[in-house]
């Protein structure tokens, strides 16, 4: 496995297969892994994650300027550094929220439950927004939103605990997350003939539309082995309405950890 | 497109149309357009215009720009694979989030890869970072 430098694009409208846009900044990274995702309606950020050939988990954010194409600059520092995080953003506000970080406690890593924010109008480094529910990690790396309201789906906390719940935050203002409902497709069948569900989902990645959001696969605990699998559910809420997920249809094949977004 | 409780942005608007979005607002049995002052682009008070104040709004919080009704999702990863580890994907799904369905192929990344960020200024996807 390799951390990547690449950076890919397409036309929303049109489908085909995508193009080369540039790479990360690669003058001082060698790649980055597991990151977050935000964006205004002109830059594109990736938020944290693991970078460099030996691993190093960061407090970096970069950046693109979406109509053009080139590399990755420096947009500013993250509250706190971490991998496997999530973002959530309007146009003027950008938000990252979860990860895991290295604080090596009692041979395991240690989650944080720590939301910073900034603002799109000129670079510069996150601020304190307040807390998730709980200590996690893994949830969708983008978040559902509608222009005031961001919903984060499922995640992970200590080591392998799924977690089944929503919670949202009001992008405009500061605080903690709130519960939204529970992320819940019951009784269907995986490719190795086990149950799955409702014990939690990570990794899911989302899309909205301002008014419906979906969350694409993710991860789930198994009865048997091989313990946790991937999915091909797709769950929908109405974001500005908190309650649980309905089945939405399934994606092309069993997958988790997309890089997520929508238009046109 | 527009979201799908979006008021039509070109054609005709009808009265029911505005009363059936902005409905909390209403106050009289029979509609009025001056029920509707503030709503939509419409003034806080004098003449309203159907096509004007109304085309493409809504009584929700105003949409960014960046979304869209067309979801992408890129790359990913398959657990679990023969040996138990996961499976690097470089396939990219769409999918209408109007409506209930499954996702279709829009074509495939440059590489496999998962755990990446993907943005959007509504009209173009990008994909960055991650692992393969």
């Amino acid at each position: 496995m390799g951390r990547k430098t690449t950076i890919d694009y397409l036309t929303i409208a049109s489908t085909s297969n995508a193009s080369d846009f540039g790479d990360l900044r690669t003058q001082t990274h060698m790649g980055a892994a597991n990151v977050g995702a935000s964006n205004s309606n002109t830059y594109g950020l990736y938020l944290g994650g693991y970078k460099g050939t030996s691993g190093g988990q960061t407090t970096d954010m970069e950046y693109v300027t979406m109509a053009s194409t080139g590399n990755t600059q420096f947009w500013g520092s993250l509250t706190v550094a971490g991998w496997q995080c999530g973002g959530i953003s309007n146009p003027t506000r950008g938000i990252r929220h979860g990860a895991i970080y290295a604080t090596w406690q009692g041979g395991q890593y240690v989650d944080n439950n720590k939301i910073g924010y900034w603002s799109f109008a000129s670079t510069g480094n996150a601020s304190d927004f307040g807390n998730l529910v709980e200590n996690m990690n893994s949830m969708s790396s983008t978040s559902v939103v509608d222009g005031s309201r961001g919903v984060m789906g499922g995640g992970q906390k200590d080591n392998y605990d799924y977690v089944e719940y929503m919670q949202y935050v009001t992008i405009d203002s500061t605080g903690n997350a709130t519960d939204f409902g529970d992320m819940v497709i019951y009784g269907q069948q995986n490719t190795w003939g086990n149950m799955w569900g409702p014990d939690g989902n990570y990794w899911p990645s989302g899309v909205s539309n301002g008014t419906r959001g979906e969350f694409w696969g993710g991860v789930v605990p198994d009865d048997a082995y091989p313990s946790r699998v991937s999915i091909d559910a797709v769950q929908y809420i109405t974001i500005q309405s908190a309650g649980n997920a309905t089945d939405a249809g399934n994606l092309q094949d069993e997958i988790h950890s997309m890089a997520s977004s929508s238009g046109d | 497109m527009p979201p799908d409780d979006e008021i039509t942005g070109s054609g005709q608007i009808k009265l029911t149309d505005i009363y059936a979005e902005f409905t909390g607002t209403h106050s009289n049995q029979e509609i009025q357009l001056s029920d509707y002052h503030d709503e939509g682009n419409a003034p806080a008070s004098g003449e309203i215009q159907l096509a004007a104040d109304f085309y493409g709004t809504s009584s929700g919080p105003p949409i960014p720009g960046f979304l869209g009704a067309r979801g992408i999702g890129a790359g990913g990863n398959l657990y679990p694979v023969g040996d138990g580890n996961g499976y690097m994907k470089r396939l990219i799904n769409y999918k209408a989030i109007t409506s209930n369905g499954n996702a279709s192929d829009f074509g495939d990344l440059t590489d496999d890869v998962a755990y990446a960020a993907g943005v959007s200024n509504g009209s173009r996807f990008i994909q960055m970072a991650g692992e393969d």
